[in-house]
């Protein structure tokens, strides 16, 4: 893990993709915070996290894509996740990620279901 | 179900890989950070992540009023320092908690008010732990985003990470104690390194200004006065007050005895000779009785004893002073002969008394000397003098009267004073000193025939419209006996002409003090100032014809 992180942000219509790549703790999450509390302000109610294949998230990191969902949840704002490996989406699905922010196989994928 | 065995085994294992990676992240944070409220910050999001929580809080407390050092919270709306605040609460931290172990919230009989804030959070459950026996502090989630209880396994990765939490913590603050002794240190290093630069520039500024008065000191004195006196200044603060005092001084003031007259017959350079020459004997011979040569004035010198260091010898030596210089007139008059110059008589005066010493001038001129009518005593004392003399006053007399061998005491009837002035003619020094000038071996051998003198008185400098006839009946190199009519005082200065036959000058002017009155004739003995030569006096001696008198 090298403590590096990557975040852009784009918009395509009413969404808001946040680009994530490279290693997510609690420290370095504070980027994807930055930019989804960003996209909020501008009045953004549907955003997509789109990670790169070879991100990691550790258990901090976690719980920043945590917050982010449950302020989704709370702020009736669409959450959804792209780009997860296999493993992380197992792991975002152990500790109850998905009831909050829906994982999709790819980026299309999810526009469409917006 | 096989499957779903498999399945659930396998999703178990994954679940127990993650807490590993876990474990394992939280070693690494733990062994990176120094700060508590990032450990606490990072280790309960860590937990939060790895648990699936929506909110959570990791405190931990001191002692001291306001105990409550760090606090992380996430997802709790309430503002938990004030909530957990003693001070609210009215109470401290709860004793008899189950330290390192779960306690969970969501039910009645909540014995603690820090359980009880908690709960009012919407978390679930905290572990409270101790830190090096002086911080208390807890670790608090809130359900699971899945809803599921907190299994025994989750209890046991909770309590290893709060074992980690408080090694970390232990360490931070230990840390941070250690930092602060460092800026406490350092700052007491920087305050000490200020005082001392301060005191350096001060010391420097003193030395400055004790290098400048100790050069003012060897400025003004060094040359006139001995090493021991300025090492006494130098180091005295009391020795010396340059501004003006009263001060009871013995001075002494020398004359070489009818040199000006003599001067006129040689030329500048042998004038100069001459007077360097004395001059430079007689500082060498002053300095080390710690006089101060407080000036030359032509051929005279003045010489404070008692100024600016006073002692309670003074007056003994600067009467042994005298001796040593009329005792060293013997090695100028040598040099003198040696170069085929004249010798030279001195006079000496000393007197003690009240001056007024110090800086006399202005500031563009300015030299150390002393005012009062006892340096014009030690003055007029000393006009008394005939060469190799040193003639004192009563009350340098009453310093040193113990040690002090004296030819003879005398009075003059000075100008000016009330009483006669009463001298001493100074023949020696006993004591430490034990100095006594040659004796006076010199005899009067009368004329073959008398020689007319014609005179008159000198008054200081000027001489009297009188004119008085006389007879030198008896002479020496250095003295004569002369009858008149008319005798002038004793210590009168006398300008003489001795006569041939015919009324013309034998010798040019012949300068002269009176020393004594004749008891059974109208005459005196006069002091010649400046010796008679040889052949003069042969001639004078032995000349066959009469004067006009005589005849």
């Amino acid at each position: 893990m090298n403590q590096s992180l990557e975040v852009a942000v784009r918009k395509q219509g009413e969404v808001a993709l946040i680009d994530i790549k490279g290693d997510v703790t609690a420290v370095t999450g504070e980027h994807i915070e930055r930019a989804y509390q960003q996209v909020c302000g501008e009045g953004v109610n549907k955003v997509l996290l789109c990670f790169d294949s070879g991100s990691y998230i550790n258990s901090g990191g976690i719980a920043i894509i945590i917050g982010i969902a449950a302020d989704g949840k709370e702020t009736a704002r669409i959450i959804r996740i792209t780009g997860l490996s296999p493993h992380f989406q197992k792991i975002f699905s152990m500790v109850g990620l998905t009831k909050y922010a829906e994982i999709f196989p790819s980026e299309q994928a999810a526009l469409a279901q917006f | 179900m096989i499957e779903d065995l498999a399945d659930g085994s396998q999703l178990e294992l994954e679940r127990r890989i993650f807490h590993l990676k876990t474990l394992n992240d939280v070693s690494q944070v733990t062994g990176a950070l120094r700060d508590p409220q990032a450990i606490l910050k990072n280790l309960l999001m860590m937990m939060m992540g790895t648990f699936g929580v929506r909110r959570g809080a990791a405190f931990l407390f001191g002692t001291g009023e306001f105990p409550l050092k760090f606090i992380a919270q996430r997802g709790v709306v309430t503002d938990l320092a004030t909530l957990l605040d003693p001070r609210q609460n009215g109470a401290g931290w709860p004793t008899n908690l189950p330290i390192g172990e779960v306690v969970t919230l969501n039910r009645d009989g909540l014995a603690d008010p820090v359980s009880h804030a908690l709960a009012s959070c919407q978390l679930q459950l905290w572990v409270p732990f101790v830190v090096n026996d002086l911080h208390y502090g807890g670790i608090a989630l809130s359900e699971k985003l899945l809803g599921e209880v907190y299994s025994p396994e989750d209890y046991e990765l909770l309590g290893t990470i709060v074992n980690q939490l408080t090694v970390a913590l232990d360490n931070a603050l230990a840390y941070r104690e250690i930092e602060e002794l460092n800026r406490g240190l350092e700052e007491k290093v920087r305050q000490r390194t200020e005082e001392l630069r301060v005191q350096h520039t001060r010391l420097q500024e003193a030395h400055g200004q004790l290098e400048l008065r100790n050069r003012f000191i060897e400025n003004a004195f060094g040359r006139y006065v001995s090493d021991e006196v300025v090492s006494s200044l130098l180091e005295s603060r009391e020795g010396l007050q340059l501004g003006g005092e009263k001060r009871r001084t013995t001075i002494l003031m020398s004359d070489l005895r009818g040199f000006t007259s003599m001067a006129e017959k040689l030329s500048p350079e042998q004038v100069l000779t001459i007077v360097n020459r004395y001059l430079g004997v007689m500082v060498d011979v002053i300095l080390p009785y710690q006089g101060t040569i407080n000036e030359f004035i032509g051929d005279a010198i003045l010489v404070l004893f008692g100024a600016p260091v006073t002692r309670d010898d003074d007056a003994q030596r600067a009467v042994a002073c005298a001796i040593a210089m009329q005792q060293a007139m013997a090695t100028v008059n040598a040099q003198n002969r040696e170069e085929g110059l004249p010798a030279v008589e001195m006079g000496i005066g000393i007197h003690t008394g009240e001056v007024v010493v110090g800086n006399l001038g202005s500031q563009r001129r300015m030299k150390y000397g002393i005012v009062g009518s006892a340096a014009n005593m030690t003055s007029r004392v000393e006009s008394y003098t005939v060469g190799g003399q040193i003639l004192i006053s009563e009350a340098t007399w009453t310093e040193a009267a113990e040690v002090l061998h004296v030819a003879r005491r005398f009075q003059v009837e000075a100008k000016g004073l009330e009483q006669p002035l009463v001298l001493f003619d100074v023949r020696g020094v006993g004591g430490e000193h034990n100095l006594f000038l040659p004796e006076q071996s010199e005899a009067l051998a009368p004329l073959v025939n008398a020689v007319h003198v014609r005179y008159s008185v000198l008054e200081g400098k000027h001489l009297s419209d009188a004119e008085f006839a006389g007879r030198l009946v008896k002479a020496s190199a250095t003295t004569g006996e002369v009858l008149t009519d008319h005798p002038p005082l004793l210590m009168s200065n006398l300008r003489m002409q001795l006569l041939d036959a015919n009324g013309s000058p034998l010798l040019g002017h012949v300068y002269g003090k009176v020393l004594e009155q004749l008891a059974d004739r109208p005459g005196v003995v006069v002091r010649f100032s400046s010796a008679l030569p040889e052949d003069v006096l042969s001639t004078l001696l032995h000349r066959e014809s009469a004067s006009l008198l005589d005849a």
